[in-house]
């Protein structure tokens, strides 16, 4: 009833609320206490001034990214093929997009050193660049589950098989109505399979850590190993890029066709040429 | 000339065979719907000639040219669906001018053409929204435009008009018409509304169970239907049961009495007829009146009063209802419920259905 307090709701809400920011809180302030007897961004100071950890995330933000364009380049034809002719083969492909859920990333990346280790046909272990491609492959498997199923639920937005056949009457190609059709299109969920895809890869270690790749997940492990401050500074800043990602996600979420995220940059006609 | 020939159309879903031998010959500029019950194969030989789907058997020529194995990017149609299916990324000027940048127009003749078709379908100035900016109907004529801006040699319509308000329909099928008319575009138009077949329609085939039933203009199909489905499909018919008693002159026995249909019959004598007349043939006279023809005497049922139109049941010799429509005439008076009525038909107005 409206007016009356529910106070079992409430306690739960109070509850729920106290058991995530509490330790998160404490992990802050604790942040803050590098110097003794006042509260400082001294250890946030810190971590920056490592160039190891600009390394890091530099390695891991250009691994995102290239791990980013490869699962939309698979996934999106992928998932489109699927929707308009192999609806069939749906529940398949939906299963196969979860595995990577099931097996652990170690399983995985040990599978991948066997395959291509220095003894294999393909010995992609033996240079960096090789190394480099497993692991963005890796990155793109792990995402799948993610990625997938943004893809699909942008595509069951949109009505595929009428907007295919219509672009098809006005002659495009096929590769024409992928690409300027159905991907701008589902450019939002897109955009949020890449973000979750971000925040992933971002944290990964098991991977990074066996290819032996300077990356973001593995350089959080040893500053854990080797600091008290920095982890717990690291710790908040990886929550407030999650944070400001999932911001970032939720806006291009809710933005129409011609909407400009931030702002528009007013214009007096444009003309209708390409 | 010929534009769009249909020869020996055949499509199986595996063992459902929804389209049996369809044939169609358009000629230039020409309007043709395919009017029918769900199910009855008409979208089905528009997605064939769109090359949507691919015939079992049988053959598609677009202007003299085999298209039949061609795909749907290859056959320069033009088609409108009943979701518009608008690309919802592109601008009103982008969706139009999509299929021009597909063929490779220079940007300037794209803007010019882009402007026409907006002119034309009374968009001039809507070039910069975005479809969810728009009406259904707004959005509908977007969808013609797109569809006539690379002049393509046939238009095919998928029901367009029937996801919009009824007031919106009717104007629209008038200006679509006209449209059509203006650019002597040869158009293919399926839909189960037979009110819109028969005004926007050169020629009406009317299907059943993957079969063309009839082939003709409006007014064949409705006063000279071919068959009993057509018959009953198109508008509303009293049925009469009746044995024919007399070939040679036409003479019927009904329940309601002896009918002369004026004509000779080619059925032997004895055989089960059915009687059909459209409820406007029937006409209530008043006692002066002069006869016309046949005959009877009826007690008004019900009365459902339409605006132009005044629709009447009446029951005649004890059991048999029949329709009868009258104009509302201001000044005349109409009879009422319970009221016994005379009713009277030409002989010629009467159909014999096997």
């Amino acid at each position: 009833m409206r007016g009356r307090f529910a106070i079992g709701p409430t306690l739960i809400t109070v509850a729920a609320l106290l058991y995530f920011f509490v330790p998160l809180y404490a992990a802050f302030q604790f942040s803050l206490q590098m110097k003794r007897g006042t509260l400082s961004f001294a250890a946030y100071g810190s971590v920056f001034q490592d160039g190891v950890f600009i390394n890091a995330v530099t390695f891991s933000i250009m691994a995102s990214a290239a791990a980013i364009i490869l699962g939309a380049i698979l996934v999106v034809p992928t998932a489109y093929w699927v929707r308009l002719r192999l609806p069939k083969l749906r529940p398949l492909v939906e299963f196969i997009s979860l595995l990577p859920l099931i097996i652990p990333p170690v399983v995985l990346v040990f599978g991948q050193i066997r395959m291509f280790g220095s003894s294999s046909y393909l010995p992609l272990t033996t240079s960096d660049w090789g190394t480099n491609v497993l692991l963005v492959i890796g990155y793109v498997v792990l995402s799948m589950p993610y990625m997938f199923r943004a893809v699909d639920n942008g595509m069951a937005a949109i009505d595929i098989a009428t907007l295919t056949e219509a672009a098809e009457s006005l002659g495009a190609s096929r590769f024409r109505i992928v690409t300027t059709i159905i991907f701008p299109n589902i450019r939002v969920a897109v955009v949020s399979g890449a973000f979750l895809t971000f925040s992933i890869c971002l944290g990964e270690f098991a991977i990074a850590s066996l290819l032996n790749r300077p990356a973001f997940g593995p350089y959080m492990v040893q500053l854990g190993q080797d600091r008290a401050y920095e982890p717990a500074a690291l710790a908040i800043m990886s929550f407030a890029l999650t944070w400001v990602l999932m911001a970032l996600m939720q806006a291009f979420a809710h933005m129409k066709p011609g909407q400009k995220l931030f702002f528009r940059i007013p214009f007096k006609k444009k003309s209708p040429t390409p | 000339m010929s534009l769009l020939t249909v020869r020996s159309l055949v499509k199986s879903f595996g063992t459902n065979t929804v389209v049996k031998d369809f044939n169609l010959t358009m000629r230039d500029s020409e309007f043709i719907s395919l009017l029918g019950p769900s199910g009855c194969g008409k979208t089905t030989v528009l997605r064939m000639v769109a090359g949507f789907e691919k015939p079992s058997t049988g053959a598609i020529e677009i202007d003299g040219q085999n298209v039949t194995n061609l795909r749907p990017n290859q056959r320069k149609i033009g088609m409108m669906f009943q979701s518009y299916a608008l690309f919802p990324n592109l601008t009103v000027t982008g969706n139009v001018a999509f299929g021009l940048k597909v063929t490779g127009t220079p940007s300037d003749e794209i803007t010019r053409r882009v402007d026409e078709m907006l002119s034309m379908v009374g968009l001039s100035g809507f070039g910069s929204r975005y479809p969810y900016q728009l009406s259904g109907g707004q959005q509908q004529r977007v969808a013609l435009a797109r569809a006539i801006a690379p002049r393509p040699r046939v238009l095919l319509l998928d029901e367009p008009l029937s996801a919009l308000d009824a007031k919106i329909r009717v104007a629209l099928r008038s200006e679509i018409r006209a449209i059509q008319r203006e650019l002597g575009i040869t158009t293919l138009f399926v839909t189960h509304d037979q009110e819109e077949a028969m005004a926007m329609s050169d020629r009406v085939v009317v299907m059943n169970g993957g079969r063309a039933e009839q082939v003709g203009t409006p007014d064949e199909i409705y006063n000279l239907p071919a068959s009993r489905f057509v018959a009953e499909f198109i508008g509303a018919l009293n049925l009469l049961p009746a044995t024919l008693r007399d070939p040679a002159t036409g003479h019927v026995e009904t329940a309601i009495g002896m009918i002369s249909l004026g004509r000779t019959i080619n059925q032997s004598v004895g055989s089960a007829v059915t009687l059909a007349f459209r409820p406007e043939s029937l006409r209530l006279m008043s006692l002066s009146e002069p006869t016309l023809g046949q005959e009877f005497v009826g007690r008004l049922v019900t009365r459902e009063f339409l605006g132009a139109i005044v629709r009447f049941r009446a029951e005649v010799a004890g059991h048999l209802t029949l329709g009868i429509d009258c104009f509302n005439r201001a000044g005349g008076t109409l009879p009422q419920v319970g009221d016994e009525v005379r009713l009277g038909i030409h002989s010629e107005e009467i159909l014999l259905l096997q």
